[in-house]
């Protein structure tokens, strides 16, 4: 069957939507909540089929790459043409599978939750301009485009972090992440250029695969650890640890959680921050032949993974730990690219996807029910009120911690996997066992942050405020009257329900297409990884693999335990605590507070003093002192005029002499 | 029969037209100012003279009738002029006209 | 250069027009400035007789001396007869030595030029028709006239339009500024 490449229409159909209900404004349809809901979720849902179907005709040629050129442009010098089109191949196939199919789900899971709120029309046409960026990163065929893409997914996400823009808390949280995604544009651009230097090109085809020999890489060309191929790979992985907040630059994402709750499922765990970890494995033919490169991905993916963990032990809002986690997450897929196994990164990439959209669609029910509280040491006992909410929860928890057979146990366990087999081959550094270690501790820290999580906000008692009460006086006459501060508390409506379950459901059996014995997503992909990818090398052998089997499901099983008995308790134990460690965790390891004494302090006071000197001093001053001066001037010349005709006299009589002795002088007679 | 050269009549012109111009600098009665003003008019005429002699052209003299007729006309009026201004006040001074400081 | 009867008057009456120039200049009482300025056009009238114009010294005597400076002593007795120049503050100070400073230079100008041109003889044959044969042929008055009425006539038109105005400027100048 041949190919039927429908990605055009993914791509345009999203960019319609943000176009169509983007206009209802100016027509005054803004109002027609229910038109915009359908407006918007039909369209992603177009593009999702659309998806589904050339997905679907992809499967049976796996190798086909269809190319469809939108565009062609050349410089009027000749010297740089550039031809703008979409690429379907096999990862971008899932790419564009995922960003829809989770895009659509939480579309329709916003019509709950946005209900009622003012701006639901923008809501909607910045979420579907979302989607089209990200589609265009995804399914660019060549550099330039991809920047296009990661550009508009970064000012997507500056739009919809910054949604609530009366609140300034937000509006700073979309600059920050808007300034440091900007840090990795530049690396981005600067790649560009590199590339288009050492290749003279910047298409897919010429760069990462050889056009004369399809399957062959063109980088092997220039040979191992090439400097400038060193160079390329690390500006592309600056821009993927800005895109995927990777230590340092992860800085943005826990603020972004500003943005409603929805558009963090969706931006903030789904989709863009994985646009990174799409990019490595896209670039997988230059990185293969950069290995320094890769050690520098997998370290820091693991530092950051651990690092990240570690502060989500603490956090007391729930969408915190949250970001936390997918930070932590993310430097898992950054670990197992980083060993080379790509697949096992893009794997993890979607089981991802299922469960953090999940986690996050719960909280967002949860934060719905309570009007608006984050904060879980004033939540508890919301287990009966709230059934579902906790059903799924727990499933996406158990998924994260890597539980048999959940998702997120298939795709870690491909992860830390990799990391072994990596490690225990002839001739292998020892690194990859010190990673794995690093995997196998994060996997504990994981357990025991998302079941802390969820003990605390659904068993125990409430601890929080009457909810619906206005005032505290309310609060304590309806608490003396019904005794119970969650009469008003319901569980989530049913559209914000069926995507829930929906993801609960992938969560638990989205991780079959990626086991070691079927390992269908590798298969699938191998084609568009490069020539050197074997996944069988990134399978451990014979008792290796339970062991690998064993060794994450424990740690994760310790993390629960410890969990279970601090936290499961009509009364946790939630006091602060005075420790320094703790103290450097609650505080994220003062990290934010070190970039502004270091980075944004000077910016802003050398701003001040250029104010001051140039805009105040030399500017204002000049153009002030330009009129000062012909002010005095004009001052000093008055004193010409005296009023006394005597003076004009002599005036005249100097004139006059002036003349004269010119005569005498020039024009001697 | 005068000299051949004319410059004794024209040097005295000059000498006579210079001091006119000091009176005109110097003084503040404004009536004197104004004979200082006539003997510079006197003092070109003289000039004129001279040359319609020695240049042997009767232009001269009607150069010197012309002047003498505005001269005349100039005096009527400016002397009008002075007496509105200075007819009310005791004293005369041309510096009392200030108003056109600044 | 041999001392004639001329050159005796000539230096005589130079004398006196500068001294009485210097005198109109110089008197504080306005009425002996006057009175200086007066001496002053009469030697001037005689400088024109040294020059062989008669009708116009004539002229010059009548006119200036006879009508003008009445006028003037009329003016200057009605208003100040014997004031003295008002001694008040001299509010610009400097101005008087600047004044003599640039006197001397423009004297001084005005004598270089004088010392440095020389009358061509050639400027001389060519000013029309010799005015000191008209004299000889006719007199004075006759060469005037004609010099006047044949070439001149325009400005002599105009200049009779001038004094008409002159007459009325004065007129509305004198008049006392009515209340109304």
């Amino acid at each position: 069957m041949q190919v039927f490449d429908l990605t055009p229409l993914v791509l345009l159909l999203p960019l319609l939507g943000f176009l169509v209900i983007g206009s209802l404004r100016l027509f005054g349809l803004h109002e027609h909540t229910e038109m915009i809901s359908w407006l918007g979720c039909g369209f992603v849902a177009a593009a999702f089929v659309c998806a589904l179907v050339s997905f679907v005709t992809l499967t049976n040629a796996i190798t086909s790459v269809s190319d469809t050129t939108l565009w062609s442009w050349t410089d009027h010098t000749g010297n740089l043409s550039v031809s703008i089109g979409l690429r379907l191949d096999a990862l971008s196939a899932v790419m564009l599978l995922v960003v829809t199919g989770v895009g659509l789900l939480i579309h329709i899971y916003s019509a709950g939750y946005m209900h009622g709120d003012p701006s639901y029309w923008r809501y909607y046409s910045f979420l579907n301009f979302f989607i089209f960026a990200m589609v265009l990163l995804v399914a660019a065929d060549n550099f330039l485009f991809l920047l296009v893409g990661w550009a508009a997914v970064g000012l997507a996400s500056y739009l919809l972090i910054g949604f609530w823009y009366q609140r300034p808390s937000a509006v700073a949280a979309a600059k920050k992440a808007f300034v440091v995604n900007v840090i990795g544009d530049f690396g981005l651009l600067l790649a560009i250029f590199l590339l288009y230097s050492k290749f003279g090109t910047l298409a897919y085809t010429g760069i990462l695969f050889d056009p004369r020999n399809p399957g062959a890489a063109a980088a092997s060309a220039f040979g191992v650890n090439d400097p400038m191929l060193i160079a390329i790979t690390l500006l592309l992985f600056l821009a993927c640890a800005a895109k995927s907040a990777q230590l340092p630059l992860h800085v943005w994402l826990p603020d972004a959680m500003e943005g409603p709750t929805p558009v963090s499922a969706l931006i903030h765990a789904a989709t863009m921050v994985t646009a990174g970890v799409y990019l490595v494995a896209r670039t997988s033919n230059l990185f293969n032949y950069a290995p320094t490169s890769l050690w520098v991905v997998a370290g820091i993916g693991g530092a950051t993974a651990l690092f990240a963990a570690s502060i989500a032990l603490v956090q007391n809002d729930i969408k915190r730990v949250l970001a936390y986690s997918t930070i932590s997450q993310l430097g898992y897929m950054f670990m197992a690219e980083g060993a080379g196994n790509y697949a096992a990164g893009i794997f993890h990439l979607t089981t991802h996807a299922y469960f953090k959209a999940l986690l996050f669609m719960c909280a967002g029910a949860v934060i719905h029910a309570l009007e608006g509280e984050q904060d879980i040491r004033k939540m508890g006992g919301l287990r009966k009120k709230m059934p579902w909410t906790y059903g799924t929860f727990l499933v996406g928890g158990l998924a994260i911690a890597g539980i048999v057979p959940f998702a997120g146990f298939w795709s870690k366990d491909a992860v830390l996997g990799t990391l072994l087999a990596q490690g225990t081959a002839s001739g292998a550094s020892p690194w990859y066992l010190v990673l794995y270690g690093v995997g196998l501790a994060t996997a504990l820290l994981t357990g025991f942050y998302i079941f802390r999580l969820i003990f605390v906000v659904f068993h125990g008692t409430y601890r929080g405020e009457t909810v619906g009460a206005e005032t505290q006086a309310e609060a304590r006459a309806r608490q003396r009257r019904r005794g119970d501060p969650l009469a008003r508390v319901h569980e989530a409506p049913w559209i914000m329900l069926v995507p829930m379950v929906g993801l609960a459901a992938l969560s638990t059996i989205g991780g079959l297409y990626g086991t070691p014995w079927g390992d269908v997503l590798s298969q699938f992909l191998a084609p568009v990884l490069g020539i050197n990818f074997l996944p069988d090398t990134f399978v451990p052998q014979g008792a290796l693999l339970w062991i690998s089997f064993g060794a994450g499901l424990v740690a994760a099983l310790m993390g629960i335990g410890v969990a279970i008995v601090m936290y499961l308790r009509r009364t946790p134990a939630l006091k602060p605590m005075r420790n320094p460690l703790y103290q450097l965790l609650l505080h994220k390891y003062w990290l934010d507070e070190l970039y502004d004494w270091v980075l944004v302090k000077p910016v802003v006071g050398a701003g001040r003093l250029a104010n001051r000197w140039i805009e105040g001093g030399l500017l204002d001053g000049g153009s002030r002192g330009l009129a000062w001066l012909v002010g005095k001037t004009s001052i000093g010349l008055r004193t010409i005029q005296s009023g006394y005709a005597r003076n004009y006299a002599l005036v005249l009589l100097v004139g006059a002499l002036i003349i004269l002795l010119y005569y005498i002088v020039m024009i001697r007679p | 029969m005068p000299p051949d050269q004319p410059t004794g009549y024209l040097i005295v012109s000059a000498v006579l037209f210079t001091i006119g111009v000091v009176g005109v600098l110097v003084r503040r009665n404004p009536l004197i100012i104004f004979m200082s003003i006539e003997l510079m008019l006197n003092a070109v005429n003289l000039s004129f003279m001279t040359f319609a002699r020695y240049l042997d052209s009767v232009d001269g003299w009607i150069f010197v009738f012309l002047v003498l007729t505005v001269a005349a006309a100039e005096v009527v009026v400016g002397l009008a002029i002075i007496v509105s201004i200075f007819r009310t006040r005791r004293n005369i001074d041309i510096d009392e006209l200030d108003s056109m400081r600044g | 250069m041999h001392i004639t009867a001329t050159t005796v008057a000539f230096v005589v009456l130079a004398v006196t027009a500068v001294l009485s120039g210097l005198g109109v200049i110089l008197f504080r009482n306005a009425v002996y400035s006057a009175l200086s300025l007066i001496l002053n056009l009469f030697s001037l009238a005689l400088f024109f007789l040294l020059l062989n114009a008669l009708f116009i010294a004539v002229v010059q005597v009548l006119i200036y001396t006879g009508a003008i400076m009445v006028l003037f002593l009329f003016v200057v007795t009605m208003l100040a007869p014997d004031a003295q120049d008002t001694e008040q503050r001299d509010p610009i100070r400097w101005q008087k030595g600047v004044a003599a400073g640039l006197g001397v230079i423009l004297a001084g100008g005005l004598s270089y030029l004088l010392f440095n041109t020389v009358l061509s003889p050639a400027a001389r044959a060519s000013a029309g028709d010799s005015l000191s044969k008209t004299v000889d042929k006719f007199g004075s008055i006759q060469a005037f006239g004609m010099g006047l009425f044949h070439g001149f006539l325009f400005p002599f038109e105009v200049t009779s339009v001038l004094l008409v105005v002159a007459i009325l400027g004065a007129l509305v100048l004198g008049r006392r500024a009515s209340r109304d």
